[in-house]
């Protein structure tokens, strides 16, 4: 097998840094990187980037000098450069010194105070810094398989979890693993102990490495319990909070209505048949408007493209009425009076109503729900051409 | 056919012909790893299964469209790609090295062919009646199949006890640019282009696009991608996804992320993009000779009238499934990409089998925590369970265990040593919860973690397994050793 770490070392100097820089307040200090586990000084070349201008991830920061080669820095985040300390140019700056401050994207550059940033920088670091030497700034570490125990968020001394359904007994027919068998030898207990008294948290009662310590309280049972609770929730789909689609409601339009066309009009009686004159009055509006020939109207070939009258294309339907006229008001005849000695008016108790000759004439053309433009021409022109009777 | 009950109606008068009828137990909308996968175990568990298939072929977009006709690609043009620019240094020495468009598409078209036809093998061998048409909903219980171009001749009607719906996905279609599978395409027009162009745009930075990006920026496309996000890779860990963006751009891909797309239209044999800088608002117009849009997948329902039975989807579209992938009817159970759920091939296939194990027996597992995902680049990208960022935004304390294949003696032999293997484990029992590879077979070796990360495993107990030397393997090895305690090779 190979000895990988002259390797490393090698990739170390050819390939690309990345640094982030740590956070404080919005904007984050930018130290000095180490670009090789030896170095501890190194010089800054260029700077590509001036202060207000925004950078991503990948983009290179600047060009760092050391005893063996020119090396960029990649930004491993997105920011805005907001002031460089040490220029271009500079020689032996120790690794760990600030060397330039990175806002975020949003901040507002005139407002940061670089000067508390960076005083608050270097009394914090001060007490602290034999613990953070090169932690984030050295990438080697970072890029190196190094075993890192990720900053808890806020862990609190919480109450105990209730551990419902996630510890089960033990299945006595398992093939241990091998984490869990070399720990129960090196704690001198026996297999069949083991599997009497641990409870197990693996599929189909398997004792996983985790349930041993717990049993030898080498972990914190809350944290455990809380783990497999993460595990076993996302085991399953998560089909909570499921936001249904509106089913897309077609707007229920009231039924169209159908065209009707509809006029009341007293006539004098004719020779003439009401009945006749209207079939008259329909077959001239069906029939070809006359025009005067001309290029543009060819009598001949309106009449072949027009509607025949004898299929007609509205129908009508009429009623005729004989108009009752309203009897003046007469007095009514009333035994007061006579017994007060008042005159008798006309001496009449009442009249009927007067019978006149003319006719209520009710014309009705249905058109249906959509009708074309012409028929509804046609049809408006029969109208009044009954309304001129 | 084992035992379909097809049988043409007896009465038929002279002027109306009666559909066909036909009853089975179990029946499949839709063929693709999912329900041809369940129609399969469906009749190995004794059901009188059919399935209902549209396309002409069975195997779905995974085998017609997607992941199978991609990899032919990718391979094939991953092959020319080492034998024109890494040949030398290994001391082989070739020829002019030159591509031929229409064979290699043949070579992916008769790949296609050859697994979808074995598929109906397995059908037939598994006694699965088959039905080439559209399946839709006629009742509760009845499922109609109309007629498709070399598919069924007449209607047939189907009393079906059980329903499972798997009709799948379709492109999502970017509003406002229309896709004409010529110069603008989708995934399914990029697989089949007549000659590479000389500028290939991408909208969307998510496995697909990146794999396509892939296969024509080796075939010599220069090729630029935009992606909305300010990072590649969709849900990788972010440590790999930039990674992984480090090495595609050393291979020549542009990339344009936290940027927007506005506008895209093509005017003759040019397609020209306007994009935005999300965060700058800088505009500009990319000019390209094929525009890729794959920015994602939508659940594919139509024509399938679940609105007869009055059957739920969401906003995306997703047909609404209880934990038992049952609809509102606990006969008509959905999987898939039609119902919620990563868009994945092998995740229909659990669901596939799981629901039709669920009606046999009443219990049926797909372990949602454990779906590995990989990226057919070069490197490979591959991940299962938890991501750093998921379990930072959990407040689980993990352990990182990481290798590099530069220290793996395999990798060295095959002089391609990109890339590492992450391990995360539970920081005080260091069980394992989630597994990173980018790196060479890098969706091979993933199935390792995927086995521990099912059983439980600690760290210690894949670093105390015997892996072969030499081999890529090894690397996983390590990177559970680093997790667990040290690495010996690194």
């Amino acid at each position: 097998m190979l000895q990988a770490t002259h390797l490393l070392k090698n990739l170390a100097l050819k390939s690309n840094f990345h640094t982030r820089a740590q956070p404080l307040l919005k904007a984050s200090i930018m130290e000095m990187p180490a670009m090789s586990p030896t170095m501890t000084e190194g010089g800054i070349v260029e700077w590509k980037f001036k202060p207000g201008e925004a950078f991503s991830s990948g983009d290179v920061l600047l060009e760092v000098e050391t005893d063996k080669a020119t090396i960029d820095v990649e930004a491993l985040d997105d920011g805005v450069m907001g002031k460089i300390v040490i220029d271009n140019g500079a020689k032996n700056i120790k690794v760990g010194s600030p060397i330039a401050v990175l806002a975020e994207e949003d901040d507002d550059l005139s407002a940061l105070d670089f000067d508390a940033i960076l005083s608050s920088k270097k009394s914090a670091a001060a007490p602290a810094a034999k613990e953070t030497p090169a932690k984030e700034e050295a990438p080697v570490k970072k890029e190196a398989p190094a075993k890192k125990v990720s900053s808890p968020v806020a862990e609190k001394k919480s109450e105990p979890i209730s551990a419902d359904g996630i510890f089960t007994k033990a299945n006595k027919k398992q093939v241990l693993y091998p984490s869990v068998s070399s720990l129960l030898h090196s704690n001198n207990i026996s297999e069949a102990k083991a599997l009497e008294e641990i409870p197990a948290t693996g599929p189909n009662g398997r004792l996983l490495k985790g349930d041993v310590l717990l049993y030898l309280n080498k972990i914190d049972k809350n944290n455990y319990i809380k783990l497999n609770k993460f595990i076993k929730k996302n085991s399953v789909l998560d089909l909570s909070n499921i936001q249904l689609r509106q089913p897309v409601v077609t707007e229920k339009k009231p039924a169209p209505l159908p065209v009707v066309l509809q006029l009341e009009k007293v006539v004098k009686p004719t020779t003439k048949s009401i009945s006749e004159i209207l079939k008259e009055l329909q077959k001239e509006v069906h029939a070809p408007k006359q025009q005067q020939p001309s290029v543009f109207n060819d009598p001949i070939f309106e009449e072949l493209i027009s509607t025949r009258y004898s299929e007609p294309i509205f129908n009508y339907k009429f009623t005729l009425a004989q108009v009752i006229k309203a009897a003046p008001k007469t007095q009514q005849y009333d035994l007061f009076d006579e017994l007060i000695g008042a005159p008798l008016a006309n001496n009449v108790v009442s009249t009927p109503a007067n019978e006149s000759n003319d006719l209520k004439l009710n014309v009705v053309v249905d058109l249906g729900f959509n009708p074309k433009q012409d028929v509804l021409n046609k049809a408006n022109d029969f109208i009044s051409k009954v309304n001129n009777l | 056919m084992l035992s379909s009950t097809y049988h043409k109606a007896l009465f038929s008068t002279a002027s109306r012909q009666l559909a066909k009828t036909a009853k089975h137990d179990v029946v499949i909308i839709g063929g693709g790893p999912g329900g041809y996968v369940a129609a399969i175990k469906a009749a190995q568990l004794g059901f009188n299964t059919a399935c209902i298939e549209k396309r002409g072929s069975l195997g779905g977009t995974c085998l017609n469209v997607g992941c199978i006709p991609s990899k032919a690609l990718l391979n094939n043009s991953h092959l020319y790609h080492e034998m024109k620019h890494d040949a030398d240094k290994r001391g082989i020495v070739v020829g002019d090295v030159k591509m031929d468009i229409p064979k290699f598409q043949a070579a992916k078209d008769k790949i296609v062919k050859e697994l979808t036809g074995g598929i109906e093998m397995l059908f037939k061998k598994n006694g699965v009646t088959y039905y080439k048409g559209n399946g839709s909903f006629e009742g509760e219980h009845q499922v109609k199949v109309s007629p498709v171009e070399n598919g069924v001749k007449e209607e047939v009607l189907i009393d079906a006890e059980n329903i499972i719906i798997a009709t799948g996905s379709e492109v999502t279609p970017f509003p406002g640019i229309t896709i004409d599978e010529e110069r603008i395409v989708s995934s399914t027009g990029i697989l089949s282009l007549k000659e590479v162009p000389k500028k290939l745009a991408i909208i969307g930075g998510g496995i697909i696009g990146l794999e396509m990006a892939s296969v024509y920026s080796r075939l010599g496309s220069e090729v630029t991608i935009i992606e909305f996000q300010p990072a590649i890779g969709a849900t990788m860990d972010e440590e790999v996804a930039k990674t992984t963006q480090k090495f595609l751009s050393k291979q020549g891909l542009k990339f344009k992320t936290s940027t927007k797309v506005l506008a895209a239209s093509r005017d003759g044999d040019k397609v020209s993009v306007e994009v935005e800088g999300v965060k700058n608002g800088k505009k500009e117009t990319l000019e390209a000779d094929v525009l890729l849009v794959a920015i994602g997948r939508r659940p594919y329902v139509q024509n399938l009238n679940l609105e007869k039975l009055g059957l739920d989807v969401d906003k995306r579209g997703r047909v609404v499934i209880d934990k038992e992938f049952n609809t509102k009817y606990p006969h008509i159970k959905a999987i898939g990409d039609v119902t919620f759920g990563p868009m994945l091939a092998h995740k229909a296939e659990e669901e596939g089998v799981a629901a039709v194990e669920m009606l046999k027996t009443g219990h049926g597992h797909v372990n949602y925590g454990n779906i590995p995902s990989v990226m057919y680049s070069h490197p490979e990208v591959a991940w299962v369970g938890k991501t750093e960022q998921e379990l930072k935004a959990e407040g689980i304390k993990y352990k990182v265990g990481k290798f590099p294949f530069l220290a793996n003696s395999r990798a060295k032999t095959n002089m391609d040593t990109e890339g590492f293997v992450k391990v995360l484990v539970d920081a005080e029992s260091e069980r394992l919860l989630g597994g990173h590879i980018v790196g060479p077979s890098a969706g091979e070796l993933i199935a390792e973690l995927g086995l521990a990360l099912e059983y439980g495993a600690s760290a210690e107990d894949i670093a105390r397994t015997c892996h072969a030397h030499p081999t890529l393997t090894e690397a996983v090895k390590e990177a559970a050793l680093a997790a667990h305690f040290k690495p010996i090779n690194f």
